[in-house]
């Protein structure tokens, strides 16, 4: 504390230099008090928070860190409000200043004496004599900040409290059963760790954060495990909770990326945009050729509005005009332009207008009045095929085998086989979004249900007169163009269907109350009937049907095989078997 | 106004530093003469600087008779020895009245001192006058001044009785009343000296020349140096140290330790108090201090209060020493005061 040489010729200046310094070793006296009492304030709230949370890990309750450091902080929160208001006059800290430095009862005699309205000579000889002393101090001198006793019995409070909180519970102090439960933990953790660590790297390679929440979650269960922290059911309450996490990551709204084939989305948006333009081109010159000049120069400029198009919207728009010129032509838009327009949806992930253009594309195939010229299947058939090869080694790769599936059909003429494997859009329609893996099954039913129609029906599009659900029977397919021994032809018979009438039992299983019974069932309709839609025309949306039955657990389960054997069956155009086939060898009860 | 209380200020400092430099200068000139007694030689100067009486305690031939005359001739004081015994009367200790014939034949009553008219007086064994004779000392020492047939003489300042007593002759004596011995400062034990001390006194005192103390202050430096003691400013904490000892004596009260409740008959008196800040304030200036420290009351507590505990019968039979009486009631106070911060 220095001292101002002015105070040698004033005494008042001393008597201020006086108080100066002694408020500073008041100061600093508050603070090591804190210091203080929070040293002791922590010892207590350490020893206490540490046998608390040993008796809880021997019960199975596990507090978290926050708990015990948040009482540590209070602890030292309160003991910094109690010293600032700790009783500490300037008298007090000069009298302990004096017995600390050994100052003879200077300073608080010289404070005493500072108040004093008209000090002798003595007096003033004194106050000096104690300023000049005072300026000779350091604060640390007088109370120095140490590591004392205390402070050690501090640290190790608080290191005891850490080792209970964090290191596991010495085998000593558990059973027999705990020892076991603790040791089969962690045979459990050293299973999940490595599936926790694949996880989070196929998590942060797709770039997916909600999946790496959940790894880093699962590797935390995992590194608890190991090391002792948790019980057996909290270990199970963790386990449900990630189970669910998963589940709703896997049914989660996140539509499926093409990030993963960034190219691929490149090339199928690029795809659309050329496939429409040139259709915008051949309008055009179409156009050129019966005069309309002006009506030739919209189409080019909706050729180039096409091939810059971005957004699945603005080549909707231009679509939507091609198809006002193209009628003021006399002529329609061909529908692989919803073919390109579908593309331009996929490649800029624009999932609602990849349902409407499969919703769209599926209308007009499955529409009897729309008049489809063998060119025009040909092309949309090539659309979808190239838009499925593209497709193919992407997340998208069900919804690319629908497309396929859909360009076979076309091929062979069946617009109702395709437009079934497109209507696999309409599974998630109605939702938010569409859930990928809904996108995916209702695309693998549709395409392994209606994709193998083998093109019953060429031409059926194109021809005028069918009649809405009387169908083609064989002789008229083959005459239409259905290719003779295709498989299942037989089946295509619009009048009848031969069935098994033999009826099918199915053994259910023993109640928990002892109870057995068996429910007898059928396969099969009583006689055989003629039918009143062709089966072709139905079989998709039955199939469809079914699998979503399958699929919503409607069924029970004994049921299942069976019906899936059965439409297996119907697809493959295998002859159902009959008997009585059931879960259990032994058949009927 | 600045100005005049620089002026105090350093007045103040000078005079303490003529103190520090006096005490010094009678320090080194005793110790010409005296060997070692060190403590003695302090208690004893502090008393007469704070002017007060001491009562020297002490088997004889320690020197006691010589320290009192050493101390006199360094201060240029006029210095009586009065040898008490038994017979001795009153008179024989303040003077008489005597007729005497003048010169021109007449006859009067004229008034011859006694021993007792000195600056420092040495009452020799006072404890085997009488005492009436013992009594006759006490108004001297405490109205400093001497009735005779009516009259009152003043004693001229600084007067001062250094009284001695021997412990081992105690048959035949007459102990002093407590009113007498509360009026003196201090009672100071001198012990006999060490081996290599005896050795010197007896280098110094059985050659040829024998030590001489030279003068090194005057009668009125003395009293000025006095005055200047007392102007030694004590804080109100020093103070309430000092009451609280004397306080803790009597064995009725609360603070007194368990000995004390014990042991003694009656505690000291106010007087006690006194001699605790006046001996206080001598030592805080020969110590260079300008105030009273909680360790002066503590170093002048054994010489001020020892002579002031009246021990009952339990305490007398018991042998008990009221120095360690002193010790207990000085621990007893000082783990009551409250003088540090808890960090």
């Amino acid at each position: 504390m220095a001292v101002d040489a002015s105070i040698l010729v004033s005494p008042d200046a001393a008597y201020r230099a006086l108080r100066s310094g002694v408020a500073s070793l008041r100061r600093w006296v508050r603070v090591l008090l804190a210091i203080r009492l929070a040293t002791w304030g922590i010892i207590v709230a350490a020893g206490a928070a540490a046998l608390v949370v040993l008796f809880g890990k021997l019960q199975g309750v596990l507090y978290p860190v926050s708990l015990p450091a948040g009482v540590l902080a209070e602890v030292a929160a309160g003991a910094t409000i109690i010293a600032l208001f700790w009783p500490l006059s300037s008298q007090v800290v000069s009298m302990s200043a004096d017995t600390r430095l050994r100052l003879w009862d200077r300073l608080s005699t010289a404070m005493e004496l500072s108040r004093r309205e008209r000090p002798t000579g003595m007096e003033r000889a004194q106050v000096m004599d104690a300023v000049l002393r005072l300026g000779g101090l350091r604060l640390r001198q007088a109370y120095p900040l140490r590591i004392d006793r205390a402070t050690k019995v501090m640290l190790g409070c608080v290191a005891a409290l850490l080792a209970v909180q964090f290191l596991p519970i010495p085998p000593l102090l558990l059973s027999q059963r705990e020892r076991e439960e603790k040791a089969e933990l962690r045979r459990q953790a050293a299973r999940l760790e490595p599936v926790a660590r694949k996880l989070e790297a196929e998590a942060k390679h797709k770039e997916d954060e909600e999946a790496q929440k959940v790894a880093q979650r699962l590797r935390k269960l995992a590194r608890d495990l190991r090391l002792g922290r948790l019980d057996k059911k909290r270990a199970l309450l963790e386990l449900a909770e990630l189970e669910k996490r998963l589940k709703a990551l896997e049914d989660n709204i996140k539509p499926p990326s093409l990030k993963t084939a960034g190219r691929a989305a490149e090339q199928i948006k690029q795809q659309g945009r050329d496939n429409l333009a040139e259709r915008a081109r051949k309008l055009a010159e179409r156009a050129a050729d019966q005069g309309e000049q002006q009506l030739r120069r919209e189409l080019e400029k909706l050729a180039k509005k096409a091939a810059a198009a971005k957004k699945t919207s603005e080549l909707e728009e231009v679509a939507r005009q091609l198809a006002e010129r193209a009628a003021k032509l006399g002529t329609h838009l061909p529908l692989d332009a919803g073919a390109a327009a579908l593309s331009l949806a996929i490649g800029s992930e624009d999932w609602d207008a990849v349902l409407g253009q499969l919703a769209a594309l599926q209308a007009a195939l499955e529409n009897p009045g729309r008049k489809l010229s063998e060119e025009e299947l040909r092309e949309l058939a090539k659309q979808l095929e190239e838009l499925a090869k593209r497709l193919k080694d992407t997340d998208l790769k069900h919804l690319a085998e629908c497309l396929k599936k859909a360009g076979k059909c076309l091929r062979q003429g069946d617009c109702r086989g395709a437009g079934a494997c497109l209507g696999a859009g309409r599974a998630g329609s109605g939702r938010k979004g569409i859930g990928a893996v809904r996108l995916r099954k209702a695309a693998r039913a549709a395409g392994e249900c209606a994709g193998a129609c083998a093109g019953a029906c060429r031409g059926r599009c194109a021809a005028a007169g069918t009649r809405e659900g009387m169908g083609v029977g064989p002789d008229q397919g083959s005459r239409q163009g259905i290719p003779p021994g295709t498989p299942g032809a037989s089946l295509y018979a619009p009048r009848r269907t031969d069935v098994d009438t033999t009826p099918e039992r199915v053994r259910s299983h023993v109640r928990p109350g002892g109870e057995m019974y068996a429910t007898p069932t059928r396969g099969a309709p009583d006689r055989v009937s003629d039918s009143r839609v062709p089966y072709y025309e139905v079989i998709g949306d039955y199939s469809r049907a079914a699998e979503e039955a399958l699929e919503g657990e409607q069924v029970p389960p004994a049921y299942r095989p069976t019906v899936r054997r059965y439409f297996e069956s119907l697809q493959s155009g295998e002859r159902p078997s009959g008997g009585n086939e059931s879960d259990d060898s032994d058949g009927s009860t | 106004m600045a100005d005049s209380e620089m002026l105090a200020q350093q007045r103040a400092q000078q005079e303490a530093a003529r103190f520090q430099q006096l005490v010094g200068d009678l320090k080194a000139e005793v110790g010409k003469v005296i060997v070692g007694m060190e403590e003695v030689v302090e208690s004893t100067l502090i008393a007469l600087l704070a002017g007060g009486h001491v009562l020297l305690e002490g088997v004889p031939g320690l020197g006691k008779t010589l320290l009192v005359r050493t101390l006199a001739d360094a201060l240029d004081l006029r210095f009586s020895r009065i040898q008490f015994t038994p017979d001795l009367m009153p008179a024989d200790i303040t003077g008489t009245t005597v007729l005497w014939d003048k010169p021109s034949g007449e006859r009067e009553f004229q008034f011859q001192p006694g021993p007792v008219f000195a600056n420092v007086v040495l009452a020799d064994e006072v404890n085997r006058a009488t005492p009436k004779t013992q009594s006759a000392l006490l108004e001297a020492m405490q109205e400093h001044s001497v009735t005779v047939g009516g009259s009152m003489h003043v004693l001229e300042e600084p007067f001062l009785v250094f009284a001695t007593q021997n412990p081992i002759e105690m048959e035949g004596t007459y102990p002093l009343p407590e009113a007498q011995i509360d009026r003196f400062l201090f009672k100071v034990r001198v012990d006999f000296p060490s081996v290599p001390e005896l050795h010197e006194i007896m280098n110094r005192t059985t050659g040829r020349e024998m030590p001489h103390a030279e003068k090194v202050a005057t009668r009125e430096e003395i009293l000025s140096l006095s005055l200047v003691a007392r102007e030694v400013p004590v804080a109100e904490h020093v103070q309430e140290f000092a009451l609280r000892l004397v306080v803790a004596t009597h064995p009725e009260n609360d603070e007194a330790p368990d000995s004390v409740k014990q042991f003694v008959r009656y505690g000291a008196s106010p007087r006690a108090a006194q001699a605790l800040l006046l001996s206080g304030k001598v030592r805080a200036l020969i110590d260079k201090r300008f105030n009273v420290a909680l360790d002066d009351v503590k170093a002048s507590a054994l010489p001020a209060l020892r002579h002031r505990l009246v021990l009952n019968f339990e305490g007398q039979a018991e042998g008990i020493d009221p120095d360690d009486l002193i010790d207990e009631v000085i621990e007893c106070v000082s783990a009551r005061t409250k003088r540090d911060v808890p960090v």
